[in-house]
């Protein structure tokens, strides 16, 4: 009974690290960077999220998720379009691009904190506290939310990459821009949508993670274990990054009893350099 | 190969379709790699440009398709001016590239590489185009169309980058080093297979450092040397030519 | 001339006498106005200027306090700068602050140095006064007396045989865990285990899995808000049943926003409550705050209003003692015995902490009720 709460209660967590982790993913594919704002363009999704629920009191949370998610997909279209395109145009290095995603990343935590104060938000709705009852086992009610959102995504990103014009050049201009580009994909466009696309993701999994626990500004720390998450997968491995944060929220929750849960937090990099040590590409890495 | 047939397409009378007009261009402001090249590939001519490394043969295909800005000069394709025109558009226009390397997209399947060909083609079309043509063309792609572009071998991938080119419907084929690294007997293939597109119809601008077999389909030729053109006339004639001989065929 | 003469000699006189009526002492504030920590700033900020307000007519007689606020945002650099400043350009006679236990480290240092006393409201931290400043009192007891206090409470009031320590892995966390399992262990409270959990942490599943394992009478918890609120829900998500006390998490509407309905029941410690208090100063206070605000008081709020009550009792004992100096009124700040404060009769001993009741509250339809005023 106990083992299968803190499991599920692993995988649900492992839901939220996954979906930032293919954010990281998609946007090194895309524009060969380590994007460290993604942990705080989720929690950005996660205000946005509060304030559609508080300004449209009776919109059902089906409906929050996509809401948030494209209006941070915006706001992520915005930050890369006027940040970053410009610096890679300029051909930054990459210490450049990380530091100036690092600084993006401060800046909306510090704006979050002026937009929405400094004090933790609650989703005042009734999925905040409610616990379903599965098969007798207590479940919080916004799990299903998360399992089915994850599905969907997957499959709808999996739709997106495979059949249509849009998500396959993004992927051709992910592996190779100036040969997309003679093919006629706008590589800035290509690279902004992308960017947008993870910024979206994000907020998806912000706002879903919101109701486990709180909406507060420094809720983007949690990007650093995605982090883990992706590069444990294999950065830029979309299956990869899903698996890679399955692996931590489950270790995490699973290995926090077994070995002890005052080094939980420490667990997610011991795994991640663990498998590395394993393989060095990452789970879904390939040779070479 | 029979000469005679290839002098036989090089009618002086043809349409201009591409004309190069004393172009400079360069990667870093104010160091011209190619200047003041002057070519012309006139409708269903096979024209080679041959080269050694440096010569600036790929900055002059990059900007061709646009990739590279053109610093001062002409380019016209289809008497419209391509001076500014995104890659995008100039695809649209009709002008397709098999770039040095080939560069498939080695994460995507070879289906989805030649989809990626028509690209610049989609509207109205979903990415299930039809590929008849390319498998037509390589049977081997269609064995292999689900399987991804960076698995297939160097000859395999030259033809996908081939067909992919061929997908967007073009008016002229800007082929980079098709030969490079590539086993003779699959040269001879690649080779084979310019020359039934240009029976076809297909106007071709090959780029090569490989002279005997470039110099063998070609109609016309020219020789870059140090970013400018040193030599240029009917390909037998540069074939005949003895400092070609020496310096490009190897006699 | 002589008009001139007289006139001035009048004038010079005049100021003299006025001056020897009524004097405005500048007296310094800081603690955080801004940024996450600015309940602490504020709210005790609004208590002290409520207090203002009375002493201001009258309890001084004619003199007056003028009240100079600065905002350290909680940071221990901006607070040592801000009173360095009151005390050079101001020439405040004495300083209310800290709000938190860093910024009043910071401040302690400065005013050691210029000889100006000190009175924290609520910062805690026992370190405090050990630094040896003779300038420094505070009102709040220390943490090491929160933790005793609880652990007491646990075993005498509720009859406790054991308890589950979990403490934030921090330097506010863990000297609380010490002195409450030191004190555990002096009066027989048997600890089933101790756990030190990483400030970032917001998954206590794990954690609270060990200690429903180890089955204790409580669970205590040394941490922030935001960690009891989480603790709190992920209990009542594993159904865990377990009386736990969240320490002063309880008096802060965040911690019940996070744990929602799981917050009922659970304990805590807290500085002030209103209407714990039945002397005539706490009923006064409650009174004039609600006619005013048409609300109780703030914990913090309480802790402000005591903070500039106990300083001016002292100014007022300096007064009629030979005059208002600032070693006067640090000596009598010392002096300070049952004082009747809105939170309690505080008395100042010699290291500068304070002796005050300590209400220990439980929270019961969702409101937080005393449970026993610990002494």
């Amino acid at each position: 009974m106990n083992f299968s709460l803190q499991l599920l209660s692993g995988l649900a967590v492992g839901c939220i690290y996954s979906l930032v982790a293919v954010g990281f993913s998609m946007v090194y594919r895309a524009m060969g960077l380590v994007n460290f704002a993604q942990g705080d363009l989720m929690m950005i999704g996660a205000f946005i999220g509060y304030s559609i629920i508080v300004n449209l009191p009776g919109l059902p949370f089906w409906l929050v998720v996509p809401l948030a998610a494209a209006i941070t997909a915006c706001l992520g279209y915005a930050v890369a379009q006027s940040a970053l395109w410009p610096a890679m145009q300029r051909g930054a290095s990459q210490t450049y691009l990380v530091l100036l995603t690092l600084g993006i990343g401060i800046i909306l935590s510090n704006g979050a904190r002026l937009v929405w104060g400094a004090n933790p938000l609650v989703y005042p709705i009734p999925l905040t506290h409610e616990t379903l009852r599965i098969w007798d086992y207590p479940v919080p009610a916004v799990y299903p939310f998360i399992a089915l959102t994850m599905v969907a995504l997957i499959a709808g990103l999996n739709v997106l990459f495979t059949r249509t014009w849009i998500g396959l050049s993004l992927r051709a201009a992910a592996d190779d821009a100036q040969t997309a580009s003679v093919m006629g994909v706008n590589h800035r466009l290509a690279s902004a949508i992308s960017f947008a696309l993870a910024a979206g993701i994000g907020a998806a999994a912000g706002v879903l993670y919101a109701p486990i626990t709180f909406v507060s500004a420094d809720m983007g720390m949690i990007g650093i274990k995605a982090f883990a998450a992706a590069v444990l997968g294999s950065l830029g491995s979309i299956p990869g990054s899903v698996i890679g944060g399955f692996v931590i929220g489950i270790g995490e929750t699973l290995g926090g009893q077994l070995v002890s849960s005052e080094y939980q937090d420490s667990l997610a990099f011991l795994l991640m350099i663990g498998i590395l040590l394993i393989k060095p590409t990452g789970l879904m890495g390939r040779k070479g | 190969m029979n000469p005679s047939s290839a002098g036989d397409r090089s009618e002086i009378d043809r349409p201009k379709l591409l004309q190069v007009c004393q172009i400079h261009v360069s990667y870093v402001a104010g160091v011209d790699v190619v200047h003041g090249v002057s070519l012309d590939v006139n409708l269903g001519e096979v024209v080679c440009l041959l080269g050694r490394n440096g010569a600036g043969k790929t900055t002059l295909i990059k900007a061709l398709c646009g990739l590279l800005p053109v610093n001062s000069g002409q380019l016209t394709f289809d008497g419209t001016s391509l001076l500014g025109v995104r890659p995008a558009e100039i695809v649209a226009a009709g002008i397709a590239v098999v770039p040095e390397g080939r560069r498939v997209f080695s994460n995507l399947t070879v289906a989805e590489n030649l989809a990626m060909g028509a690209y610049s083609r989609r509207n109205g079309l979903g990415p299930s185009w039809r590929f008849d043509r390319a498998y037509d063309l390589f049977p081997r792609l269609a064995e292999r169309r689900t399987q991804l572009a960076g698995t297939l071998s160097g000859g395999e991938q030259q033809m996908l980058a081939m067909a992919r080119a061929l997908m967007a419907q073009p008016r002229l084929l800007l082929l980079d080093e098709p030969s490079m690294g590539l086993a003779p007997l699959l040269i001879n293939l690649i080779f084979d297979t310019i020359n039934r597109l240009a029976m076809n119809g297909m106007t071709v601008l090959l780029v090569e450092q490989n002279a005997t077999a470039a110099l063998d389909i070609a109609d016309r030729a020219y020789v870059l040397e140090r970013g400018t053109i040193v030599k240029s006339g009917l390909a037998g004639s540069l074939e005949r030519d003895s400092e070609i001989q020496r310096s490009y065929l190897g006699v | 001339m002589i008009l001139t003469r007289a006139s001035l000699a009048a004038t010079v006189l005049l100021s003299f006498a006025s001056s020897a009526m009524a004097k405005d002492f500048p007296v310094g504030f800081f603690g955080p106005l801004s940024g996450p920590a600015a309940a602490y700033g504020s709210e005790s900020l609004s208590g002290a200027q409520f207090a203002l307000e009375e002493i201001n007519a009258g309890y001084l007689g004619a003199d007056k306090i003028k009240l100079i606020p600065a905002d350290d945002t909680a940071s221990p650099g901006v607070a040592a700068q801000a009173v360095q400043r009151m005390i050079d350009v101001d020439d405040v006679v004495a300083v209310v602050g800290g709000s938190t236990s860093a910024g009043t480290a910071a401040a302690i240092e400065v005013t050691k140095e210029a000889k100006v006393p000190q009175l924290s409201p609520l910062a805690v931290d026992s370190a405090l006064t050990q630094a040896r400043n003779p300038w420094f009192a505070r009102i709040a007891q220390s943490s090491t007396a929160w933790a005793e206090r609880t652990a007491e409470w646990l075993k005498n009031n509720k009859g406790a045989r054991s308890a589950y320590l979990l403490a934030r892995n921090d330097n506010f966390g863990v000297p609380l865990a010490e002195a409450f399992e030191r004190k555990a262990k002096e009066i027989g409270l048997e600890l089933k285990g101790r756990i030190a959990y990483e400030p970032s942490s917001r998954e206590f599943k794990p954690t609270l899995a060990s200690v429903a394992s180890a089955n204790p009478d409580y669970l205590v918890l040394w941490g922030y808000y935001t960690e009891a609120g989480l603790m709190a829900k992920q209990m009542a998500e594993m159904q865990i049943k377990l009386p736990f006390y969240v320490g002063s998490a309880i008096g802060i509407d965040q911690f019940r926003d996070i744990a929602g309905p799981a917050a009922e029941g659970t304990y805590g410690l807290l500085y002030y409550l209103a209407g714990s208090i039945e002397t005539d100063a706490g009923k006064h206070f409650v009174q004039k705050w609600n006619e005013r605000y048409h609300r109780a008081p703030t914990q913090y709020e309480g802790m402000g209003y005591d903070a500039m009550y106990v300083l001016a009792g002292a100014m007022k004992r300096a007064a009629a003692s030979g005059g208002v100096t600032k070693q006067k009124i640090r000596d009598e700040i010392f002096s300070t015995r049952e004082f009747q404060g809105a939170t309690g009769p505080i008395t100042i001993l010699p290291n500068g902490d304070a002796e005050r009741p300590l209400p220990m509250a439980e929270l019961v339809g969702g409101k937080v009720k005393l449970d026993t005023l610990l002494h």
